[in-house]
């Protein structure tokens, strides 16, 4: 699927920062991450950072995912 | 400019209690900007608010939203009518906004899709003080099924190329799947307006202080 989206041209945020093996999704037995913010190329550069906030907790069984971009 | 994307889970935390403090805690302390939420209940109302959960979250966050419907029921049996779907909310007006249930003869011609919970994507587009406009989607594919995520995937890649050509910027925040359980649904707004394929709910609130 993020095959999919790259080859459409689009680029996982996340990836640009972050190392992979982070969790989203809090009740799977192992780590992964299945929220994701894609962007359009012509926005890539203007990324700061994006990352998963650990600190929601159990607020949801998710984990919010967030970005600062610069346009 | 701060993005955020969010399961909320039904307004149900991973415990199974009701989560729109904790969610409107967590949104305001991240202080976003856009906000993309999944798995939405509309008009719901929970604990915690005596309002539709997402319309006290709005409130609370001095944001303005829209809501996507993927799945609707009628009203019936003394039960409101309500919705279940995504959500953006922005500290800028969005000045439109449409849905798209992701479905497609053309693109699931083995009708696979209509053994799935039906799905959407959700469009908003903003603009800002000086003038811009910047469009956002928000979509959550399915959970159980790689081949089922790529055909919704390729049905949203249908809208998105429509509408993230020429100068406007656009990003896509997507849960591409989640693993577990289904959710159910619910809904209905204040304000709204019929957009070919789905109806979408806007409500416009003051900007954040």
């Amino acid at each position: 699927m993020i095959a999919q989206m790259e080859k459409a041209g689009y680029v996982d945020a996340y990836r640009r920062f972050a190392p992979a093996g982070e969790r989203s999704f809090l009740t799977s037995e192992v780590p992964i991450r299945i929220d994701y913010i894609f962007s359009s190329q012509s926005l890539v550069d203007g990324f700061q950072n994006c990352q998963i906030w650990p600190a929601a907790g159990r607020a949801s069984d998710h984990l919010p995912v967030f970005a600062d971009l610069t346009l | 400019m701060r993005i955020v994307t969010y399961n909320i889970h039904g307004w149900r935390s991973a415990d199974g209690h009701p989560n729109l403090d904790a969610v409107t805690d967590v949104l305001r302390t991240l202080n976003a900007d856009l906000i993309g939420l999944n798995e939405v209940f509309y008009p719901r109302v929970i604990q915690g608010s005596a309002r539709p959960a997402l319309e006290a979250l709005a409130e609370q966050l001095g944001m303005h939203f829209v809501f996507g419907p993927c799945l609707r029921w009628p009203a019936e049996h003394n039960m409101p009518a309500e919705a279940y779907g995504n959500a953006i909310l922005s500290r800028w007006p969005i000045i439109a906004n449409s849905a798209h249930h992701l479905t497609s003869k053309e693109e699931d011609p083995q009708n696979l899709l209509a053994k799935k919970e039906q799905r959407g994507l959700l469009e908003g587009r903003i603009r800002f003080e000086d003038g811009r406009t910047f469009t956002v989607y928000q979509t959550h594919l399915d959970h159980t099924d790689e081949t089922v995520r790529a055909i919704q995937l390729r049905i949203a890649r249908t809208w998105l190329c429509v509408t993230a050509t020429g100068p406007i910027s656009s990003w896509a925040t997507s849960t591409l799947s989640r693993p577990g359980t289904s959710p159910t649904m619910r809904m209905i707004g204040r304000r709204s307006w019929p957009i070919p394929l789905v109806r979408t709910w806007q409500a416009m609130r003051g900007g954040r202080k």
